[in-house]
């Protein structure tokens, strides 16, 4: 099932960019895949998936497609973010939830978790996918020595394809977000 | 005023950072999370507890954390990390109670080891193994990452040690190394076969399994042999480190060194390994409690001082067990939930006294379904791998009760090790 969303633009102005750049987590051009990565710089969960993040990354700019990571520890620096993206070699563009309005939107509850949009013909956002990136962890005691189904990178390949997404949510293992004002 | 007055004094019964939480850190959780250990943050500070507070909930609900793997049911043993039902209960009631800081000092601990070690050994920081960001096909054809390292010791005479420690460049990566002195020089051998640092087969040296002198886990840094004992270091002596990691996302360089300290006790007494196993297992796909094991009897009395669990991650639990003469039986180690990556040496709180005539039973229990959570893989498949250390072992880590035993201990052990030979078909040895 595709659902429709709709985030404002204050939750983006809300969040400190971490690239200079003017980023719009939400403009696109009809047909073209945005993808958020909801991760933390020390959750090794999310981390011992940075080789699929990377993988994920290639296929959407191949589609023209854009990848985010949403950071959502609230104080995250852009210097550890930075020193992050030289130790792992992986550097995409990068968003600081600051008050967890997109983890709150989208009711992210772990890192790693993906969201898998696709701009209509209307350039409004449908969400194709969320949840689980991979089954590389079963839960967080319990990890394979490989991954052997690849969720996001096949829900990202049949967006572009054009053809349905089911289930469009696997409830992903991680590390759990801490709700703010808990 | 009287509003006021009860809710100081009702904040005061609730836990708080300063007074409950930061010393159930130091206690349980520092030697890993001190921000450069084995764990992947640091657990020491108000913030970075708080703004992890569910997620450790549920790891301490799960047993993950603090890994410790034995059960209650066996002897009572050294350094047991686990939190008890009241300390996660505190940990809890912490967390539903706003997660209260309270007033005190922020106390750093400095854990330094003091600079008395006898003998070093570090593999060459020069030529560095990079552990790859993520298990290749080669890695995993059923077993674990793993790669063993040979670490020059150089002792020109033999050495009576009773703590080891070892440190890696990759802390968060390395997750188990078993460790073998070898004074015969085949690791040496083994390594020089190809001009990478380290080789890739198991650390056995000829009829030595790996980890016969201990099997270090993450949390723990080193072994600590108790007062009393020592495990000895032959002459001219390599350290073979069987080092099993897990990757984390990035390439790793991987240099290991390790120091080691000699006993000063005169009467200290030398622990021998004894070695119960089972040599070979063959498990259909999605075969559920397949039971192995095996029972040897004691022919001289030893006195049990520390055991080093081993088995695959198709294993779901182990116990090892003895039963006396006069049939009275002690469960020496009982696991309950087995996971290779945590199955370092323990040392009973109390050494065990077994007389000649004992029988020493071992059992495994192995579940290759998809209801095994550490099941490597999904769907099951075929396991039939063997090894002539023991593809599940045990070993006891023993003192003969008259010295002049020792040499029979090790004899009669060695000829059990090779009586378990059988020719085999298509296994992976």
């Amino acid at each position: 099932m595709v659902r429709t969303f709709f985030l404002g633009i204050a939750v983006l102005l809300s969040g400190c960019q971490h690239d200079s750049s003017q980023h719009q987590l939400l403009d696109g051009e009809a047909g073209e895949l945005s993808v958020l990565l909801f991760t933390s710089t020390d959750c090794p969960i999310a981390n011992a998936l940075v080789p699929e993040f990377k993988r994920l990354q290639t296929e959407v700019e191949e589609h023209g497609g854009s990848l985010t990571c949403v950071h959502t520890w609230q104080t995250r620096t852009t210097d550890e973010i930075e020193k992050h993206e030289v130790e792992y070699g992986f550097y995409p563009e990068s968003f600081v939830d600051t008050k967890h309005e997109l983890v709150n939107h989208f009711n992210v509850t772990v890192t790693p978790e993906v969201v898998v949009m696709l701009f209509d013909e209307h350039a409004s956002p449908q969400l194709m996918y969320q949840g689980k990136i991979n089954n590389l962890f079963d839960s967080p005691g319990n990890r394979r020595d490989r991954a052997t189904e690849h969720y996001a990178e096949d829900a990202i390949r049949n967006a572009m394809n054009g053809i349905s997404i089911s289930p469009d949510y696997r409830k992903p293992v991680g590390c759990i977000i801490e709700q703010m004002n808990d | 005023m009287i509003e006021l007055l009860l809710c100081a004094i009702q904040e005061s019964q609730q836990p708080t950072w300063h007074n409950d939480i930061y010393p159930l850190m130091l206690s349980h959780c520092q030697e890993c999370h001190d921000g450069h250990g084995a764990g992947p943050f640091e657990l020491l500070t108000y913030e970075s507890v708080s703004n992890r507070a569910s997620f450790i909930v549920e790891l301490l609900d799960a047993k993950l954390m603090p890994p410790w793997l034995p059960s209650q049911k066996g002897l009572p043993l050294q350094g047991e990390r686990c939190m008890s039902e009241q300390q996660i209960e505190l940990f809890k009631s912490w967390v539903s109670n706003g997660k209260l800081k309270g007033e005190g000092p922020e106390i750093i601990v400095c854990n330094e080891e003091p600079n008395t070690y006898k003998l070093s050994g570090q593999t060459n920081p020069q030529t560095p193994w990079i552990i790859p960001a993520e298990s290749g096909i080669r890695w995993h054809e059923g077993v674990l990452d793993k790669r063993t390292f040979v670490l020059p010791i150089g002792n020109s005479g033999t050495v009576k040690a009773n703590k080891v420690v070892y440190q890696t460049t990759a802390p968060q990566a390395v997750q188990m190394v078993g460790f073998v002195f070898d004074g015969s020089g085949q690791g040496v051998e083994v390594d020089n076969w190809d001009a990478e640092p380290g080789y890739e087969m198991m650390g056995d040296i000829g009829w030595v399994p790996s980890g016969v002198h201990g099997k270090i886990g993450p949390g723990s840094g080193g072994i600590h042999i108790p007062k009393g004992y020592y495990i000895e270091i032959p002459t001219e002596s390599h350290l073979i480190a069987e080092t099993h990691f897990r990757p984390t996302g990035k390439e790793e360089q991987l240099s290991s060194s390790v120091r080691i300290w000699e006993t000063s006790e005169s009467d200290a007494r030398k622990l021998l390994p004894i070695l119960t196993m089972i040599r070979r297992i063959v498990l259909e796909p999605e075969e559920q409690h397949a039971v192995e094991g095996e029972s040897i009897q004691l022919e001289h009395d030893v006195d049990v001082v520390g055991i080093t669990p081993r088995a695959g991650a198709e294993c779901e639990s182990m116990r090892l067990s003895a039963t006396m003469p006069e049939g009275k039986e002690v469960i020496l180690l009982d696991i309950q939930k087995w996971d290779p990556h945590y199955g370092e040496t323990v040392f009973l709180e109390s050494p065990v006294r077994l007389p000649m005539g004992s029988v020493i039973t071992s059992r495994w229990v192995y579940n290759n379904s998809a209801s095994n959570p550490r099941n490597p893989f999904n769907p099951s498949k075929n396991v039939d791998l063997a090894r002539r250390t023991g593809i599940a072992h045990f070993i006891l880590h023993s003192a003969a009760a008259e010295s002049n035993d020792e040499e029979a201990i090790l004899a009669w052990n060695l000829k059990l090790l090779r009586q378990r030979q059988r020719p085999t078909n298509n296994s992976n040895e």
